[in-house]
């Protein structure tokens, strides 16, 4: 019992097994620690929900991790050298990686064969081709998968090769962060409270299987202390309720878990081929980057347009780029496809556009185009939609260019005045609802818009439909709703919770219009910007003035064609752009109906000059709505977590403490009327002292078991029932400790011809915890609120169990 | 000088080997150590603590040294305790001029059988009072410590065995006094237990006045124990059960005073284990047949106090090797780590 006057004797240092020589301590502890790495890649693999599609990676992790995993157990158990572990990891994952991704080209399923190399090129292909073009969470696809389960499979050997061959558990935490860096960039929450919080015990787990497997090895196979796990379960859930909490205090982290708050960008600026996929991000983003000026002479509000989505098919909008329609040279743009044979009139405006860092394939144009020049680099225009390209892999970064184009003047009146008719002007891309259209889309436009005939009302009845107060503004929602980014069933869900940002209000009207049978597109760019007051000369002229937009201008707005007009732009997201004045509701009716509301731009369109301190305010009010709006939402909720976690973390020490104290009862419980009552009396004792150290009299080092005893009872003053319980709860520790098995049986008695036989007596000391609990009352009853309160909330005892385990 | 001289309790003397009690029939080891303490109080005013480690180290089989000025009892105690044990008893008195044989004994030649015999001095006894051993020569006190360590007598080429049991007594004045051979460490190390009687307090001081001023106590007592009862019980003490938790505590403490900064010389492995044998005696008397830490502390002053080397800085800074002691005592940590389980 050594444990008396020194700590036992530390594990003996980590060797790692020499090579060649096979391991001598029958070790079959190590398959536990090797669960415990599987249990911890696989927690921290769960952050990938939201980077993929949630789970769906299950499956393949699973098949690739758990032959890595079973392989590397199966060289331990079989005692080969400790340097042929990792390398059957390795030959494993890529057995598990052929027999999932390339089966056709295999021998016998697992070896890769001849034709690997190929598919393999190609897998890769696909998966770039995944993470440039879309937006979080990526489809589930085979090349995405290789790429995640390669990785993990690597990942999952350091892991396991830390935490079992090298015995440096600690350091298999590396690995677990390296699983957790993508998704920190990538989605936009971060990693995610969840994904956080399992992965963190599931670190914690590995660290206690393997101190118990040390523990193990150590003792040489005998039941070791168990209460290292106990303890780190305990500094593990502090931290990690300190690391939940902290945030929720600290400026900066606005919502979610760490490492949210610090989160990088490595994407930058660029926009992709996908402009839908950071629009979100862009929004989001507080500080606005991607400055970019323009200077026009037009009248009306301008919005920038780089692309426009037409095709809703699949599960994700991407734009079409359609290189082999496209019509080479920007300087002078041809008539777009459906540009009605009589133009309404229009008039010419000239912006000149200063990208700056706006770097994107896309260039940034007002609708109509007619031409643009100053442009450096080879671009092309499509006649689809009018969208530019640049076609040599060029970018808008650092141009200066102007821009022709031609602004329709519309009226409510003309455009009201349009007939329902079938629009085979334009291509079938713009009318086209996909199969998996949701039911929710056509039911709400059939209630919305059904009572209309004209298609200009029905998409002013769609538009005021959105803009209405069911609905409202947030760029967060989505994201913990988990319905961020674009597709059919977004929209859906967009539906469903009244509850987004642009490209679901611009998203949901196209899709609408087209169940309305009004051809329609999503078109993405800026909204007008914030003036500066600059003016510069334009051609022809002309007087242009300078606007200023940047990442929060992000948006995205529907157009909705008309036969006769072409191409009419819309503007359904609330607090966001400008109304165009023809498609603000008229206060008289146009239409069939006349009990419309109006509650758009109350103050009609203002000037220019006007409309753009307007257009700033509208600006700003978007900001706010979405930087404080959501956050308003969810202070509430915050709150309700810190106050969770509060509690949380103070009841702690009261819960860990009674769960010892059960522990030990049920351990004295358990020996009443068994034959073998050891541990019972000690267990006993260790809860008397920790009992009196909790209310104030705590055991010191020094102290036998009769000192302390005798000072407790001095000290506390206990009166004579509970003073009885200690002494006898002494008494049986003293035999327990101290009167070994066999002694009190066989002592020999005085012999030989004496006259009295002198024996020494020893009385039966059996522990009942009934004395601990007297003893418990009687402290409780003795003390003061404010000591009982400190002992049953903040136990003096667990912090002594803590210093000790660390001086130890 | 007649070594008959210096005996002043023959094995002759009738009171002695009167029979013990023979009321108590089937005493147990609590009954005869109950009686020989409260016998020895009979006549020691005040000092239950010294007759209790008295006769632990009996049991323990060890040597007692009492070490004190003169006049507070130290003979009384060593006589008191020898008469209640129905055994032989012998006093020395020493004095600078006491040769080792007239501890040991000698042989003379005898006229008649043309034989040389051996007369046994008075250390053949089962318990002997040495009087101010640190008054004698050291050459005679090194001849009784070896018959303490061997229990032996070795005379011209003859050995002859002492009896069983056997306990050495010594009283010495502190060195201060005039006219003392200190007793060199090596040979206080040979005794088990130092005890310092110390004055009685003023009321146990009052009875003695009281009590002694018209018949001596001493001579009023009569034995309570057989030496085979004391076997016996040494017998039982070597029975008791020492826990490795007790060991470790022992252990420790000796290293604590090895590494002690102000210690010129700690306890040696020796004291260790006869620190281990007064505590398992301790233990007996105690009712217990095992030991506990609190054995092992309430013995280790008398055991390992008179053994230490105090170093100057200590000496001139007035502590004492008891101080030490306590000092250690207070930092070796017994406490066993309970809650680990």
């Amino acid at each position: 019992m050594t444990s008396t006057l020194s700590r036992p004797a530390p594990a003996p240092a980590p060797v790692p097994p020499t090579p060649g020589q096979p391991t001598p301590a029958a070790d079959p502890w190590h398959w536990s620690v090797t669960g415990a790495s599987l249990l911890a890649v696989l927690a921290a693999t769960t952050s990938l929900n939201g980077v993929v599609e949630p789970w769906t990676w299950l499956m393949p992790v699973l098949r690739t991790l758990v032959p890595v995993l079973l392989a590397m157990a199966l060289t331990r158990a079989l005692r080969l050298s400790a340097v042929l572990a990792p390398l059957a990891g390795v030959l494993a994952l890529i057995g598990a990686l052929t027999a999932q991704f390339f089966p056709r080209q295999s021998i016998l399923g697992v070896v890769p064969g001849p034709g690997t190399s190929l598919q393999l090129q190609r897998l890769l292909a696909q998966a770039e081709e995944t993470v440039v073009s879309q937006v979080a969470p990526v489809l589930p696809g085979a090349g995405i998968f290789l790429v995640t389960c390669a990785a993990l499979g690597l990942i999952a050997i350091i892991v396991d090769l830390f935490a079992v061959t090298m015995r440096m558990p600690a350091a298999s935490g590396l690995g677990l962060i390296t699983v957790m860096v993508a998704p920190a960039i990538v989605k936009p929450n971060g990693v995610g409270m969840f994904a956080f919080i399992t992965t963190v015990l599931a670190y914690l787990l590995l660290l206690a299987v393997a101190q118990w497997r040390e523990n193990r090895l150590a003792s040489g196979g005998a039941r070791a202390s168990s209460g290292f796990a106990g303890r780190s379960m305990i500094i593990g859930a502090a931290a990690l309720a300190v690391t939940v909490i902290l945030p929720l205090f600290v400026p900066g982290f606005n919502s979610g878990a760490f490492p949210q708050g610090a989160r990088l960008n490595v994407w930058g600026n660029a926009t992709g081929l996908n402009p839908a996929v950071t629009l979100g991000n862009d929004l989001r983003n507080p500080t606005g980057f991607g400055r970019i000026a323009y200077s026009t002479n037009s009248d009306t509000p301008l919005y920038l347009r780089a692309v426009t989505l037409e095709d809703f098919s699949g599960r994700r909008w991407e734009p079409d780029q359609r290189i082999g329609d496209r019509e080479r040279g920007v300087s002078e743009i041809g008539e777009e496809q459906g540009e009605p044979e009589i133009a309404p009139e229009s008039e010419t405006v000239f912006t000149r556009i200063t990208t700056q860092s706006y770097a994107s394939p896309w260039l940034l144009a007002p609708y109509s185009p007619v031409g643009v020049s100053n442009l450096l680099g080879s671009w092309a225009w499509d006649p689809a939609n009018l969208s530019i390209l640049a076609t040599d892999g060029g970018s808008t970064a650092r141009q200066r260019y102007l821009v022709e184009s031609r602004s329709a003047e519309l009226t409510r009146d003309g455009l009201g005045a349009i007939r329902p008719s079938d629009p085979d002007v334009v291509p079938e891309i713009f009318t086209q609802l996909p199969k998996d259209t949701p039911d929710i889309v056509r039911t709400t436009t059939e209630e919305v818009a059904g009572d209309f005939v004209n298609p200009y009302d029905k998409a002013l009845a769609i538009q005021s439909f959105l803009r209405g107060p069911d609905f409202t503004y947030s760029v967060e929602a989505p994201v913990d709703g988990g319905y961020d980014g674009s597709g059919m069933d977004v929209m859906a869900r967009f539906l469903e919770s009244k509850s987004g940002y642009c490209v679901h209000y611009a998203g949901t009207m196209a899709v609408m219009a087209r169940a309305a049978g009004i051809p329609s597109r999503i078109a993405i760019g800026y909204t007008p910007g914030s003036p500066t007051g600059n003016t510069e000369e334009g051609p022809e002229g002309t007087e242009l003035r300078e606007f200023i937009v940047d990442s929060r201008n992000a948006h995205a707005w529907p157009e909705l064609y008309f036969e006769g007009v072409g191409w009419v732009q819309f503007e359904p997201t609330p607090s966001r752009g400008v109304v165009p004045t023809y498609a603000q509701q008229a206060f008289a009716p146009v239409g069939p109906r006349a009990d419309d509301t109006d509650s758009l731009n109350p103050g009609g369109l203002p000037d220019v000059s006007g409309q753009s301190g307007s257009t700033a305010e509208g600006s700003d009010a978007a900001d706010d709505a979405g930087a404080n709006g959501p956050s308003d939402e969810a202070r509430p909720v915050d709150g309700l977590l810190a106050v969770t976690g509060i509690a949380l973390l103070a009841f702690l020490p009261f819960l860990a403490r009674t769960a010892r104290t059960r522990s030990r009862r049920r351990a004295v419980a358990g020996t009443d009327g068994a034959a073998d009552t050891s541990g019972a009396a000690t267990a006993a004792w260790a809860e008397t002292t920790e009992i009196a150290g909790d209310y104030g009299f705590p055991l010191q080092p020094t102290d036998t078991p009769r000192t302390f005893a005798g000072r407790l009872a001095r000290d506390a003053t206990l009166a004579t029932e509970p003073a009885t319980s200690l002494a006898r709860l002494r008494t049986a520790f003293e035999y327990e400790e101290y009167a070994g098995q066999g002694a009190g049986s066989g002592l020999p008695g005085i012999s030989g011809g004496i006259r009295s036989p002198a024996t020494l007596a020893r009385p039966t000391a059996l522990p009942r915890w009934d004395d601990v609990d007297t003893l418990t009352r009687a402290l409780r009853s003795g003390s003061s609120l404010r000591t009982r309160i400190r002992a049953r909330l903040f136990p003096q005892s667990l912090l002594n169990r803590f210093r000790s385990s660390v001086r130890g | 000088m007649d070594v008959q001289h210096n005996i002043a309790e023959s094995p002759a003397d009738p009171r002695l080997a009167a029979p013990a009690d023979p009321d108590v029939p089937g005493a147990t080891f609590h009954d005869i150590s109950t009686r020989i303490l409260h016998t020895i109080e009979t006549v020691i005013d005040g000092k239950p603590e010294a007759a209790r480690l008295a006769l632990t180290v009996l049991l323990a089989q060890g040597h007692l040294l009492l070490e004190d000025v003169p006049g507070v009892g130290k003979t009384l105690l060593a006589k008191s305790l020898a008469r209640t044990i129905d055994c032989t008893v012998n006093r020395i008195q020493f004095t600078p001029d006491l040769l080792p044989s007239d501890v040991t004994g000698v042989s003379i030649f005898n006229q008649d059988s043309r034989r040389f015999e051996f007369r046994p001095g008075p250390v053949f006894a089962n318990i002997v009072i040495g009087d101010e051993i640190n008054r004698a020569s050291a050459k005679t006190q090194s001849s009784l410590l070896e018959c303490m360590e061997e229990h032996q007598v070795t005379v011209d080429g003859h050995t002859h065995l002492l009896g069983e049991p056997f306990m050495v007594v010594a009283t010495q004045n502190p060195i201060e006094m005039e006219g003392t051979y200190p007793l060199p460490e090596a040979q206080r190390d040979r005794f088990m237990a130092r005890i310092s009687m110390g004055y009685p307090d003023a009321d146990a001081e009052a009875a003695m006045l009281e009590t002694h001023q018209s018949v001596s106590p001493l001579e009023a007592i009569r034995p309570v124990a057989s030496v085979a009862d004391i076997a016996g019980m040494m017998r039982q003490v070597r029975g008791v059960y020492v826990s490795p938790a007790v060991k470790d505590y022992t252990v420790a403490i000796g290293r604590a005073t090895r590494e002690h900064p102000r210690l010129r010389l700690g306890a040696s492995p020796r004291s260790l284990l006869q620190l281990l044998r007064a505590a398992k005696a301790g233990a007996a008397l105690e009712g217990r047949d095992f030991v506990l830490p609190d054995d092992i502390a309430a013995t280790a002053d008398a055991v390992l106090a008179h053994r230490l080397l105090l170093d100057r800085k200590a000496t001139s800074a007035g502590d004492t090797a008891s101080g030490i002691v306590h000092d250690v005592l207070s930092r070796v940590p017994v406490a066993r780590e309970v809650h680990r389980r």
